[in-house]
Order: C-alpha cells, then structure tokens, then sequence
C-alpha cells in the first residue's frame, strides 16, 4: 500500500494521457468527412499543448501558494464571465450566451468560474475547521460565495453548470465537516426546486418526460440523444472500425464535442467505451486517494472538490449520450473537443499532483507525524 | 489543520456513490451495446442504406451494314422541390434578405427555355417534385446546375432518364417502331426485341449521410447494369432510303389512300426494304394514329391479279397444263355458276403463259377449274396465305403481322375457284404475296420473311443469329422455271408491264389490279394496284413489291401505277447492288394475239 501510495498520481496522469489520446483521434476521425478536416484537431493539440504547460506549472508549484490569490482569480472569473453578456466579445449560441471569443478561439469562462470556486472554498472551508460546524462559516458563507456566480450562470443561462457548481459546493460542505442534515436539506430543497422549475415551465417538461421514452420523440426534442443511442447500439461489442462511424455524417450533431463518446462507441465499440468508464473510475479513485492522503484539510478539500467537479461532468456526459438522464449538454473531460474545458481539466489534475507532492514531502519531512497549517514553511 | 477519520468516511461515501454511478453507466452501454445491438443496428441500417439503380442504356438498332437506325442517348429530368424553394426564402425573409424565388423562376426559365410564368406556377405547388421538364439534355442540366450553384439557389434536382433517338427521322419507321414515354417499344423491331433492346438495370448499395449525399467510402457491393443488345436488321438503309424516295415520289403522283413497298432477297427470306405510307417520325411526340400502321404485314386486301401466279404456278407443278398449252378465254366473256367472269380485253385463244402475260381472268379461270376446287385450296394453305408471315412463335411473331384469309373449301360457291383463281375472295398481307413471289422467284422454297439478322450483346459479342428458313417447297424447280419464263412476258413489250422493264436484267413480274369493294359492292371507282417482279430472272437477287391502295388518275392499274415504281427501285437498287447485266432480251414464246376492243375489264 505504501508503494502504491508513490504511484497513484504516476496512474492518474497516465489515465488522463490515454483519454487525451482517444479524444485526439476520435476527433481527427469524426471531422475527416469535413471540408475544415483538420482544423478541430490542430487547435485541440495546441490546447492540449497549453493544458500540459497550466499542468506542468501547477503541479510544480506548491497548491497552498495559490492561496493568497484566491479571492483576485474568483473576481477576475467573474468578471470574465459578466463579458460574455457584453456584445462584440461574447457570441450567442442557440439561445445562450456561454462564450468569449479570444484571438480566434472560443473559451466558455465558466469552466474557469468552476475552478476558481473550488479553489475559494477549498482555501476558506480549510480555514474555518475549527468553526465549520457553527452556521455562519459551515453554511452561510459558502453559500454566500456562490450565489453571485448562480445568478450570473441564471441569467446565460447555462443550468447544467448551475447544478454542477451546487452539487461540488454541497458536496465540499459536507466533506469540510458542516453540519449533515442542513446540507442535505438544502440540496433536497435546491433539487425540489429544479423539478419544480422542469415541471412548471411546459417546454422543459416535455423535455423531461421525452427523455424516459427516446424512441417515441426521436425527431424532436430527442434527437440528438437518440442518434446517440442509435451509434452505440449500432457500434456493438467490436465497433465498426476506426474511422467507420456513419452517425458522424451529420447524423449525430455536435459530434467531436458533447456527443464524441456515441461515435467512440460506433466506432471502438462497448471494449473502448467501458475502458473509458474505467479510466474515468481510475482517475476518481486515484484523485480521491490523494484527497485523502492530505496531510492537511486545504489539500484534501482542493483535491476533492476538483475530482468530484471532473468526474461529475464525466458522468452527466456519459449519462446524458446514452439516454440515462435528462439531457444535460456538458463535454467529456480530456476527450471531448474544446479547449477552456481540456485546459481547465489538466489545471486541475495539475493540483492533485501537487497535493500529492506536498503530502509526500510532508510525510517524508515529518517522519509522518501530521502538521499543521499554521506551521511555518520556508 | 489535519483532516480527520470523519473527513475520510465522508469521501468515501461520496466516492462510493460516484463509482455506483459510473457502474450504473457501464451496465447502461452494456444495455445499449449488446443486449440492443441488433435492433438498434437494423435501425441505423435502415436510415443509412439506401439501393441505388444503375440505369441500362437501350441498345441500338443497326441496318444490315451496321449503320445505326436508333439509339439511346443519356437524358436528364429536371425535378422541382418547392418546399425547399419557400423554406429558403422564409429564412431570408428572417435574415432580412432579399426573396430569391424570382431569380429562380427567371433562370430555370432561362436554361429551359420555358415559360417563367409556368414555372411560377409551379413553384407555388405545394409537393415535394414537381417535374419542370422531361428530356433536358445533359448539356443543358449541368449548366442550369451550375447556374445554381453559383447563385446559392436549392430546390432544383435532375433526375437521370434517356431517349430514343431516331437519326433517319421517318425513314424505315414502321419497321423501326417507336417508344412510348414509359421506355418500351411500341411497335416493330422496339417490341418485338423489346427484351433484347432494354438490357438489364444494375443496383449498388449505398450508404447517404444525412443530407441524402452518398458516403462513397461505405459503398457497398453492386450489380452493374448491362446495356442492351444492338439489334442489326436484313434491312439496308441505301436500299429502304432509294425504296422511300421513289415511294413519295410516286404517291405524290397517283395521291393513294395507302401504299407499299417491299424488297426481298429471293434466295433467303431477307426483307431488304419496307415502306409504307402514310408514314411517321418516330422521333415525334404526337403521332397520327393512321400513320403508325405497318401496312406491309397488318393490312389484308384481295391481291388481283399478281394472285394468278400461284394459280398458274400450282397447274404447272401438278402437270395440269404446260406453257404452251392453248385456251380458250370465251372471247372475254365467261359464264360459269351462273355468273358472267369478263376480261379487260377480249381474248380468243390464249397460251397459258400468254394468260399470264395478257392478265386473262377467264384463262385463270379455266385452269383453276382444270385442276379442281381440292387442289386450288391446297395450294393457297401451301403457299402459306392463312398463316402469319413471319410465324406465330413468340419472340418471331412481328408486332401486327395478321394471317390472310383463305376460306375453307366448304364454304366456296361454285364460282369461287373462278374468283380465287384471280385473287378475290381471298385476302393477304402484301409480306405474304411478296414471300410467295420470293418462293416461284427462288426455285420453289417458301422461305420465312427475315428481318432481323442477329442480336449482339454490348461486348460485340453475337448471342443471336437468325438465318434463312424454308418453310415448305411449294412447287418444284421446273415448275418455277417455266413460270418465271411466263412472267418475263408480263414485262415485255406485249405485256402488261412493259414500263416495269429494266434495261440489260432480266425481269419477271405480275401486275394486279384487284377492284375494291366499295359499300358492299365491286365497282369501277376504287383500284388496289400493284406489281411484283423479280430480276435478274435467271438467278434472282431482288424481289420487289410496289402497291397503291386506290391511287387517283386516268391510267390506275397496276401495269401504269406500280410498274414504273418497281422499275425506278429496280435500277437504282441494281446499280447499288452491282448487279451484273444480263441478256438484253429473253427468249420468248411466241404467241398470237387476238386484237381486242379498248373495253375495261374486272383485272388485268
């Protein structure tokens, strides 16, 4: 167990490679029929190029450094995303406004926004220990830090971040130590509250009730879905064949982002999507572990809460292409096309590593006797 | 500060969930993957797969010497979507574009060469194809494309079809046949090798992307279409276009109702020419339903006169009567059964080949009578009259080829056999009366009329060949020799049809001038004339039948009307032909010749 303990960041990252890796080719293969064949693929390596900097440069660098700037980088992500409501700099999108356009490439700020509140509430829920437990630090404050961003994220609107950012802060409240029932009280609340938002407005309604009978509104609503199911029923055990997918010929939209999970399940068949299950797994696991191993409450917390935001979005992802949630429409970290969410993703497996290196160090400095936070590092 | 025992449970908790979730997922494509695999992919497989057609090409028809009659070209049919058309404009209309249907209409209008007002019309329909023009060449169909595409204008699609072209325009029509617009032959050589003409359609599975484009890299396995078969006829197009031109020519004279003309090839059945007018171009939309008939094969008439060489020929073979044996012909006035039989002219004593050559009813009369009613009615059977020319076997039956009608001996009247002895009461396709002279022509075979000499497939390679048949001998050699010594009187200068006379070939032939029945009556008003002769008479290489169905003018018989046509086919066809010059005359059987009164008789 102890060797593996020196391993599990080595996993994690070699996880992580093989999912960027697959996300490389599938999207090479599904934007071949194209006529811009290459274009997705030149400017997804160059993020993932900029991934591996943000990566090498954060898990260098020691994790609780980054904590005098906490605050600054949850301001300038907000600020960030005020912009994309500003015209000219943001770009409507079926409905939304989710984006910023900068020298030619697009980045969503709330992938950024997801990070720097995890960061923030890592930073204050460790600091607040010994008083977590009161209402005012366990409850009200983390609450309070996240309700400009969920008004801000209202007004896009991009509910699915909304619910992910919730989801990560509860679930960080109830890791921190805060009172149990208050917490699961106002998750309970905040998912009767989105029902009743889902049943009351007819439109999402319908949506809601299409996604438990796919087939009945394959051409409406459920499209998108169902074409999705249709590649992975279609792909089987053995897949057609790299490079074989028929769903990408404009069947399947959106096909190298949200739904490139159906295409490697047409294509690679049910080995390659359950591997992918796996390495998702593994990456859970690893990150979790190391979460744990923290010598101190800001490292786990910070591990944590990114793990469980990653590994959340894989799961909305893989739940949503196979029909077995309500449609949510979120890219599969590392493999999906787009770079904010690829870089992000490498930025906060940057932090595990450097939480682990820190729990390694400590544990060889302090012949494994715990330290504090307040001990004074030079 | 340390992170606690309570920390840990919490995340693992947590990460139990998580990885519960992740199972769940995993059972989920499990689901979708194996347990729905097959239904699922049937499903795909459906709205992927598509089975194209590979059209055939039509094959040709060819003359004898190969020189294309019809072909098939590749054609396009331009096909409106309007749907499309409006749901463009409705976008434009939002994006506060200008409306482009205008443009459309104005362009299709353009390279169509229709109406813009129609194609407005049709753009206001509220289907999905709307067909704007049948028969766009492929020429034009590219461009008006292009001419899109160039302008970002959609709704416009063309659909792949093709056409028969008919290069000689009117010229051998009624052999040829023509095509109605669902692609099959109507009439003549089109239907009769309907089959052999339209080939086999290919398919190849496909596979479409969502835009209906074809994934050429999924194309799956495919069937290639096999063009139809060339057909190549007997007929020669010098020939059939030397029988046409001398065809107008005379039916812009005589103005007959009908006419025809057929060239043969004695020795072997071939029909070499065929004509008859009224006439068609195939290559015609609108056909006047009169013209379309092939009266060479689907009309009956009472062939006259030209009928009493089968009369003649059969007393000759039976060795009733020789050439030279004299008759009597009643000073052209005969009774018998009760009804008077008259000459054109009045004949004393006529030598039966003299009967020939003078036309004599009475003379013919007489020698049917000599050889009996069993024997004359034997003879017409023999010389194939009540069956169809060219056969009743599928797939050699010609499209509206009829049987003549030749009456059962117990129906005759005692003064039948005076009647069919000089062709009435009887009635025969002008083919049957051209083969039967082919038969006395060629030595006494009744061979099968031939058209169509092979079927080659679209590698050159022959799948059918068809050659001469004889049907039956009718009369044996001697026989029709001497008949054809007769008949070369018919052209001489004392006979019936000295103008059919060719100069330096020595011809034999018949004339006919059967009256017409006329509202239940024979009269003098209405004539069908005609002549058939054959040359050169020694080794005959050419059969010729020329025939006017009541032709207008003073002189309408056959010796006046068809003879000359049969003479001035005769030269140019022999001079085609490189026939070489025989004797300058025949030998002749002298005869003495009873002067007569200028009084019309019945048949000449």
């Amino acid at each position: 167990m102890k060797s593996m303990n020196r391993y599990v960041a080595v996993i994690m990252v070699i996880a992580v490679l093989a999912l960027t890796g697959l996300g490389l080719v599938m999207i090479s293969s599904t934007t071949a029929p194209l006529a811009d064949y290459s274009g997705q693929l030149k400017r997804q390596i160059i993020w993932f190029a900029a991934g591996l900097v943000a990566f090498g440069i954060v898990g260098w660098v020691d994790y609780k450094s980054w904590r005098p700037y906490v605050w600054p980088i949850f301001g300038l992500s907000l600020l960030l995303l005020c912009l994309v409501f500003v015209p000219g700099i943001g770009s409507h999108v079926k409905g939304s406004s989710r984006w910023l356009k900068v020298f030619g490439f697009k980045v969503q700020p709330s992938e950024f926004l997801r990070l720097a509140v995890v960061l923030l509430l890592a930073h204050g829920l460790a600091k607040q220990q010994p008083k977590i437990r009161e209402w005012k630090w366990g409850f009200v404050w983390p609450l309070g830090v996240i309700a400009v961003p969920l008004l801000m994220l209202r007004m896009e609107p991009d509910f699915g971040t909304m619910a992910l950012l919730a989801a990560t802060t509860l679930t960080m409240m109830f890791v921190a130590g805060s009172r149990i029932w208050p917490v699961i009280a106002t998750g309970g609340m905040g998912m009767t509250g989105l029902a009743m938002m889902m049943w009351l407005v007819p439109e999402r309604r319908a949506r809601f009730l299409a996604f438990l009978d796919p087939e009945k509104n394959k051409d409406g609503k459920f499209y998108q879905v169902w074409q999705g199911i249709l590649a992975f029923g279609s792909g089987g055990t053995d897949g057609l064949g790299l490079g074989n997918s028929r769903q990408k010929m404009f069947y399947l939209p959106e096909s190298t982002t949200d739904c490139i999970f159906p295409i490697i399940g047409e294509e690679l068949g049910l080995y390659a999507t359950l591997a992918v299950v796996i390495a998702f797994a593994v990456i859970l696991i690893c990150g979790l572990w190391i979460a744990m191993q923290s010598r101190d409450s800001h490292g786990m917390l910070l591990g944590f809460g990114l793990m469980f935001g990653l590994c959340l979005q894989a799961m909305v992802n893989i739940g949503t292409v196979t029909g077995s949630i309500p449609p949510k429409g979120m890219p599969l970290p590392f493999v999906s096309y787009g770079g904010s969410n690829l870089l992000i993703s490498y930025v906060a497996i940057g932090f595990l590593v450097s939480v682990h290196r820190e729990s390694l160090r400590t544990k060889r400095f302090s012949g494994g006797m715990p330290i504090d936070d307040e001990t004074p590092r030079f | 500060m340390i992170p606690t025992k309570t920390h840990r449970i919490r995340i693992t908790i947590l990460a139990s969930l998580l990885l519960l979730g992740l199972v769940a997922l995993g059972f989920r494509l499990y689901t979708l993957q194996v347990v729905r695999h097959a239904a699922l992919a049937s499903t795909v497989n459906k709205m992927h797969g598509r089975v194209e057609k590979l059209p055939a090409l039509r094959g040709p028809i060819l003359d004898c010497n190969e020189n294309v009659m019809a072909r098939s070209v590749v054609v396009r049919t331009v096909v409106l979507d309007p749907q499309t058309v409006r749901e463009d404009d409705a976008r434009r209309a939002k994006a506060g574009q200008p409306l482009r249907a205008a443009d459309m209409a104005r362009i299709l209008g353009d390279e169509l060469a229709m109406p813009v007002e129609e194609i407005r019309q049709k753009l206001d329909l509220t289907t999905r194809y709307v067909i704007l023009k049948h028969k766009v060449p492929e020429e034009t169909a590219r461009e008006l494309l292009e001419t899109l595409k160039r302008e970002h204008l959609r709704g416009v699609k063309c659909d792949d079809d093709q056409m028969r072209v008919y290069p000689n325009g009117a010229l051998m029509s009624h052999v040829l046949g023509y095509m109605n617009s669902d692609q099959s032959g109507m009439d003549g050589v089109e239907k009769l090798m309907h089959v052999d003409l339209k080939g086999q359609d290919g398919w190849r599975r496909i596979e479409c992307d969502r835009l209906g484009k074809e994934i050429v890299v999924f194309r799956n396995e495919d069937f290639p279409a096999r063009n139809g078969c060339s057909v190549v006829l007997t007929l020669d197009q010098a020939i059939q276009s030397i029988a046409e031109q001398e065809l107008d020519v005379a039916v812009q004279k005589y103005m007959p109702e009908d006419a025809v003309v057929i060239v043969m090839r004695p020795a072997t059945g071939e029909v070499l020419a065929m004509a008859s007018r009224p006439t068609f171009d195939p290559n015609a939309g609108e056909k006047a339903i009169d013209s379309l008939r092939n009266r060479a094969v689907s009309d009956l008439n009472e062939p006259g006169s030209t009928f009493k060489i089968v009369t003649i020929a059969t007393a000759l073979d039976n060795r009733i009567v020789t050439l030279n044996d004299t008759i009597w012909c009643e000073n052209g006035k005969f009774l018998y059964g009760g009804r008077y039989l008259t000459d054109h002219e009045p004949f004393g004593s006529l030598t039966v080949a003299q009967v020939l050559e003078k036309s004599s009813n009475v003379g013919a009369a007489k020698v049917a009578l000599m050889m009996g009613n069993a024997k004359m009615h034997r003879a017409m059977l023999n010389f194939g009259f009540d069956e169809r020319a060219f056969g009743d076997q599928p797939g050699e039956r010609w499209p509206g080829d009829v049987r003549g009608i030749v009456h059962l001996l117990k129906s005759w009247v005692p003064v039948s056999i005076t009647r069919v002895a000089m062709g009435h009461e009887v009635a025969v396709t002008p083919i049957a009366m051209a083969n039967a002279m082919c038969a006395l022509a060629n030595g006494g075979n009744l061979m099968r009329p031939m058209m169509i000499k092979r079927v080659v497939d679209q590698n050159g390679s022959v799948i059918r060949e068809f050659f001469p048949k004889v049907r039956r001998r009718v009369v044996d050699q001697q026989a029709a020799h001497e008949i054809t010594e007769a008949l070369e009187m018919v052209v001489s200068k004392d006979g019936t049809a000295a103008k059919a006379a060719i100069s330096g070939l020595r011809v034999a032939g018949k004339t006919g001038t059967a009256q017409k029945l006329v509202n239940g009556q024979y009269g003098h008003d209405e004539y069908v004339s005609s002549f058939i002769g054959y040359f050169p008479a020694d080794a005959p290489e050419l059969c010729i039948y020329v025939m006017f169905d009541n032709p207008k003018g003073k002189d309408r018989y056959g010796g006046a009307v068809a003879a000359p046509v049969f003479h001035n086919i005769g030269v140019r066809v022999a001079s085609y032909m490189n026939l070489k010059l025989s004797r300058p005359e025949p030998s002749r059987v002298s005869a003495s010749i009873i002067p007569a009164s200028n009084h019309p008789g019945v048949m000449r």
